[in-house]
């Protein structure tokens, strides 16, 4: 019995195997020659649901550009992207497109991930991106000796195309600010002693600043980088010299009276005694429980959900000079070693038209970088007045640095702020060690 | 006859079950020789040691992104130039090669498209010709940019001046003097509006002074030359002369028109202008182009009827190929480049070796090509997409193709090589092993063949071995398959320590082997990574020691005591005690761990607790908290707890204060395990063992000691010190509740580590964050000497696993 079983099925085999070779007599026919090849790019851009990249998907493939280009889209945290893209990238397996946050646009770069885009595609893009977008994300490279920053033969180059704007403002609680908002640190510092001393409620007779409930919150800590450059940029620094390019030093220095100013002004109202982080400022002013924070557009949605009365103010100045603070970006780039740069790069031309940012705004509710007069064209941008807070702050904004070496940056800057913070050193110190551990950590990052 | 049995057995090893052969067993010679065969096989197979030549060329230029355009060549680049011949743009030198070199014969109508030789006009053919008469147009010379003679580099005359076209200079309206910025310091010196001064005055200050910017952009106009500048802002033109200044501004009688193909040096040599030619040459900016030949036209004509003109008939020449033609032709240009690029990215080892061939390379060497940029065939630009201004429009590709942009071609990357190599070898070693045998065997029959002894026939001896090593068998799938999954990585971990890879972007580049030189370099403070980290790295291993101890101990004997005392007789209700007591171990580990940090948080439910109570009055009282720790004196300094809360986790003032609390903390997380553990062994103890004491008249504490403890800590040792290997590498209860802080982990003189930072948690820092692998390997190394030799030796001189 098993041995005719066995017969029959190995008959059946030979027959089945005959039978797939037989009717093509060695002829060879090439496709390629008939249809046109459709390219499919994959693209890493932070969307969990997925709809928002649907909907560009879409309007990408309606577009004559987009026709033929099959566009697959994959989940990425914006900061996992680029970790990812560092293994996958090697096995094929990685992104034609990725995104990444203004921050990591050096580290991109100098883990050899982001193609530059060709001069073409910066005119396009210079077109209608805004100046701050296209500043992040482009960088003087000189191609003959691979150096990156001014020379004599060096282009500007454009690595990424920025897909939205963010810059950190004043938020503030409407229900707990009388009138308009502030718009000196001085007013506020002395409405801040007021409220500190305040007791938080009838019933707890706890001062505020006892609570922790302090008048200035801010949505990161105090040692941010980032978040401070607002009240550098008062005292007129600017990491990397005014062109903020020039990666022989960060200048600290130039940050000791900012320094000297944070300690004596800013740290008795914002956490008194505490650490740099020790006040949770973000709940607080999520909760409602005070009025005022340095927060950006990320948060808005936070607020939003916990049903808060609030508004967007320019940062206040200081001593009466402006507080401007950097510009950040979203941005996407094509991987340096995608087999298919030329339909990616219409993907990501396409991401700068007004169809994708509008599916942006409506789906991630995010600033559009394009120039200001364009925006007047993206539909639900003109009747929202957060968005046209975050733009109006943006004016006053500076780029971020771009040169690779301000990924040494952000350590030594955030040191500097803590040790004058938390373990009082003095400024004059702590610039000297902060310019120290800006060429410590450059030599160990170049070997 | 020795010489016989080693020549069996050198012959075994080199061509297995050789020598099985000559021994006549012929079973066993078979089953080798299969096992060769599958070895030499696999390395055959995986390589590409017999394709033919052209293929070997090819492999290097397969790498540049793109196709071959195959039969474009023939047919419609030879269409093309039919068509344009047919309109009287004839190439007779085009043509003169085509008959001549390569024996096309045109049809009788003229059209060489149609001829049956056609097809071979090859790519390499077309790329041969086009590079030539590229090169022969594109020579090095000086060009009078009015005359359009020209002089070759070796009659030019020295002594003629290289104009400044593009610079930053300040003119002092009053004095009608120029300066600008001297390279050497922070002056201006004294200048000519296009040439140095010799002899020139220095001054500190320019602010006063009118900004003139010369942009290096050629204009000319009435048969002069000029150079577009601006002068506060408005756009002049000064004439390219040395001997006056001559400086015009747009008018109706003075229209200038823009040169924007002369971007090179320019000279001036006896009142004369040249621009100096140089292809490929970069100069403020710009590079130089190659020479359009006549050729090049149909090129372009050709592929504007392909892509614009007939695209919906055949498919359209696509960018990526078209630039690897130019990196092609480019190549051909620079034939040191080509022969370098094609020595770098056609490795034998690399590109055709079989698997276990390239695996041994591979680890050896750790790959040894860069990555390429090809950004230079730029400088071909005009011969292949036409001249960005005034090139008719179908001649002009600018629109049609995407030829921008650096093209990249990836070298070898040494985390991969190292990887692959690293399999290929265990591999090898599994086959290898067959090998030996073979040898073995063989010499082992032919010395019992000389000793006129019978050997095992062949079928007996595999029987023989299947009885004998029956449980080696059966273990080896499992064997190999824990070579792959848990030998190759901890090996590939191991090895890296010893290795140069660290830093931004090291694991898709090429790093190499340096010996011992990391581990010399923790040791000596001298050298950039020691600075920090030989300091960091023994506050480190020295904290981590006193944290393993200390939190084996403290929950050893914390659950040894809870266990005593959940065991007395006089306790009630003990089921009740222990459930309660173990659920610290039921919950997971992490959870408590990230409880622990939020409930010690400055702000926390401890702190309030203890404002509460009353003890923040008492600590205020002593000074230790309450005042910063600058205005602290004394003992206060020594035991300062916080400004205004206590600082559990945070005091970097008092990092003693936050690692007591970190052991006091892992108490509670740990000692349930231990306590369930000796309750057990406790209630194992033989009860008559108690009486008999108690009739001694032994008292409790007596009996504690020579009793119940040297039970419990001859049954729980190996588990001790396993606890300690454990707590050496604790990783979740440093990295969850403190993260490594209090202390600067962001600062690179302090080697990235917190104060309490244990090994494994400021290698997890320096490996995620910072992206120091090398160094992260070595500690790993070391923390395996450390852990490994302690877990070995006491293991070995433990009773409970001796007596095993």
């Amino acid at each position: 019995m098993r041995k005719t079983f066995l017969t029959i099925i190995t008959l059946l085999t030979v027959v089945l195997l005959v039978a797939c070779g037989a009717p093509n007599n060695g002829e060879k026919i090439d496709f390629a020659d008939l249809f046109p090849e459709k390219e499919t790019i994959r693209v890493w851009i932070d969307d969990q649901e997925g709809e928002y990249m649907k909907a560009v998907i879409k309007a990408f493939n309606e577009t004559e550009a987009g026709k033929g280009i099959v566009v697959e889209h994959q989940h990425m945290g914006t900061v996992d992207a680029r970790e990812r893209l560092k293994t996958f990238g090697l096995t094929g397996n990685g992104a034609d497109i990725f995104q990444f946050p203004h921050d990591h646009l050096a580290a991109a770069i100098l883990d050899d991930l982001v193609y530059a885009l060709p001069e073409t595609v910066r005119t396009k893009v210079a077109e209608r991106a805004h100046p701050l977008g296209l500043d992040i994300a482009t960088i003087l490279y000189d191609e003959g000796t691979g150096e990156f920053g001014p020379g004599s033969n060096a282009t500007p180059k454009l690595y990424a195309v920025p897909m939205s704007l963010e810059a950190v403002g004043l938020y503030y609680n409407k229900d707990l600010v009388e009138g308009d908002p502030v718009e000196t640190y001085e007013e506020l510092i002395a409405q801040a002693k007021v409220w500190n001393a305040a007791p938080v409620s009838e019933t707890d007779t706890r001062t505020n600043a006892e609570a922790k409930r302090y008048f200035l919150a801010t949505s990161s800590h105090w040692a941010d980088s980032y978040f401070m450059q607002h009240i550098y940029s008062a005292f007129g620094f600017k990491p990397f010299g005014p062109n903020l390019d020039d990666a022989s030093k960060v200048g600290f220095a130039d940050a000791k009276e900012a320094l000297e100013w944070m300690v004596d002004e800013l740290k008795p109202i914002t956490t008194g005694n505490n650490l740099h982080d020790g006040v949770a400022g973000g709940d607080n002013f999520a909760n409602g429980l005070v009025p005022y924070i340095i927060g950006g557009p990320w948060n808005i949605e936070q607020y939003r959900d916990e049903g808060l009365n609030f508004g967007i103010a320019p940062l206040p100045s200081i001593n009466g000079e402006k507080a401007t603070p950097f510009a950040g970006a979203q941005m996407a780039a094509i991987y340096k070693y995608s087999q298919n740069k030329d339909a990616a790069t219409k993907f990501l031309e396409f991401l700068m038209s007004d169809k994708a940012m509008e599916l942006q705004l409506e789906y991630k509710y995010k600033l559009p970088a394009l120039k200001n007069d364009l925006l007047a064209n993206i539909e639900g941008f003109s009747d929202d007045p957060f968005m046209q807070a975050i733009s109006l702050q943006l004016q006053d904004a500076i780029p971020m640095p771009t040169i690779p070496e301000v990924q040494y940056y952000w350590g030594p800057g955030e040191s500097m702020i803590k040790s004058i913070w938390n373990e009082g050193t003095l400024p004059a110190t702590a610039v000297v060690t902060a310019e120290d551990a800006y060429e410590a950590q450059k030599a160990l990052g170049g070997k | 006859m020795k010489y016989k049995t080693i020549i069996k057995t050198i012959l075994s090893s080199i061509f297995w079950g050789f020598g099985q052969l000559l021994n006549r067993q012929y079973i066993k010679a078979l089953f080798f020789f299969l096992v060769f065969v599958a070895f030499i096989g696999i390395e055959l197979g995986t390589s590409h040691y017999f394709i033919n030549d052209e293929a070997v060329d090819n492999i290097s230029l397969n790498k540049i992104p793109g196709k071959n355009l195959g039969t474009f060549y023939n047919i419609v680049f030879l269409e093309t130039y039919d068509q344009e011949a047919r309109n009287g743009n004839k190439d007779l030198d085009f043509e003169n090669y085509l008959i001549n070199e390569l024996k096309i014969t045109p049809t009788s109508n003229g059209l060489f498209s149609k001829s049956s030789d056609a097809h071979l006009f090859t790519e390499e053919k077309f790329i041969e010709y086009f590079s030539k008469t590229i090169d022969e147009l594109s020579y090095i010379r000086y060009q009078n940019i009015q005359t359009n003679n020209y002089v070759l580099p070796d009659d030019w005359d020295d002594s003629s001046l290289l104009l400044l076209t593009k610079d930053t200079l300040y003119y002092d309206e009053i004095n009608n003097l120029y300066y600008r910025k001297s390279l050497n310091n922070e002056q201006y010196e004294e200048t000519n509006i296009f040439t140095l001064k010799e002899n020139k005055n220095y001054i500190d200050d320019v602010t006063d002074f009118l900004l003139v910017e010369t942009t290096g952009v050629i204009y000319t106009a009435n048969n002069k030359y000029y150079v577009e500048a601006k002068i506060d802002d408005a756009t002049r033109y000064i004439e390219l002369r040395t001997d006056t200044i001559n400086i015009e501004q747009s008018s109706n009688a003075f229209r200038p028109i823009k040169k924007d193909r002369i971007i090179g040096p320019i000279y001036e040599s006896n009142n004369e202008i040249y621009e100096y030619y140089e292809p490929g040459l970069r100069y403020n900016t710009k590079r130089q182009q190659y020479i359009q030949p006549k050729i090049s036209e149909y090129l372009r004509k050709a592929v504007y009827t392909q892509n614009v003109e007939l695209v919906a008939r055949q498919n359209p020449v696509r960018s990526t190929d078209y630039v690897k033609l130019m990196i092609k032709v480019y190549l051909e240009l620079n034939p040191n480049i080509k022969e370098s690029y094609l020595n770098n990215f056609n490795n034998f080892y690399y590109d055709r070796a079989g698997m276990f061939v390239k695996g041994v390379w591979e680890v050896v060497t750790l790959g040894q090509t860069e990555e390429v940029k090809f950004n230079e065939h730029l400088a071909l630009t005009d011969v292949f997409v036409g001249y960005e201004t005034a090139e008719p429009t179908k001649s002009s590709l600018r629109s049609i193709i995407n030829y921008e942009g650096e093209v990249n071609v990836r070298g070898h990357v040494s985390t991969l090589l190292l990887l692959e190599g690293l399999i290929a070898i265990i591999l090898s070693l599994f086959f290898i092993f067959f090998g030996v045998w073979s040898a073995v065997d063989a010499y082992r029959v032919s010395n019992q063949l000389i000793n006129n002894e019978t050997p095992l026939k062949s079928k007996e001896y595999f029987k023989d071995v299947w009885e004998n090593s029956f449980e080696y068998i059966v273990l080896s799938p499992a064997m190999f398959v824990l070579a792959f999954i848990t030998i190759m990585p901890i090996v590939f971990g191991f090895v890296l320590a010893f290795t140069s890879i660290g830093g931004n972007g090291s694991m898709d580049k090429l790093f190499d082997w340096v010996g011992f030189k990391n581990f010399i370099e923790i040791f000596d403070p001298n050298t950039a990574i020691g600075q920090g980290f030989s300091i960091a790295f023994w506050r480190v291993l020295g904290w981590t020691i006193i944290w393993a101890v200390l939190s084996t101990f403290t929950v050893f004997f914390g659950g040894f005591f809870q266990a005593l005392i959940v065991n007395a007789e006089s306790v009630v209700f003990k089921k009740l005690w222990r459930t309660i007591l173990i659920l610290p171990w039921a919950i997971p580990a992490l959870l408590s761990q990230m409880v622990f940090r939020v409930i010690f948080n400055e702000g926390g439910m401890i702190n309030e607790l203890m404002n509460s109570l009353g003890f923040y009055k008492l600590f205020k009282g002593w000074g230790i908290l309450g005042q910063s720790f600058q205005s602290a004196t004394g003992w206060a300094k020594t035991f300062w707890l916080g400004h205004d809360n206590i600082q559990w986790f945070t005091n970097s003032h008092n990092p003693n204060f936050v690692r007591i609390t970190l052991v006091v903390v892992n108490i509670w997380l740990g000692f349930p395990y231990f306590m369930a553990l000796m309750t057990g062994i406790m209630t194992a103890i033989d009860k008559s063992l108690y009486e008999a004491a108690d009739i001694d008249g032994a008292t409790g504490f007596q009996k504690l000691v020579n009793i119940t403890m040297p039970l419990v800590l001859y049954s729980t040792a190996p588990i001790l010190i396993m606890t300690f290997s454990g707590n050496f590498n604790n990783f979740g209860v440093i990295y969850f509740i403190t993260g490594g802080g209090p202390g600067d982990l962001t600062a690179v003189e302090r080697g990235y580590a917190g104060q309490t930072d244990i090994l494994i948690s400021w290698m997890y820092r320096l490996t995620v964050d910072w992206q120091i692998y090398n160094m992260a390997s070595v500690f790993s190394v070391l923390i395996f000497i450390v852990v490994g030799s302690v877990t070995a030796w006491n293991l070995s001189k433990t009773n409970a696993f001796t007596e095993d």
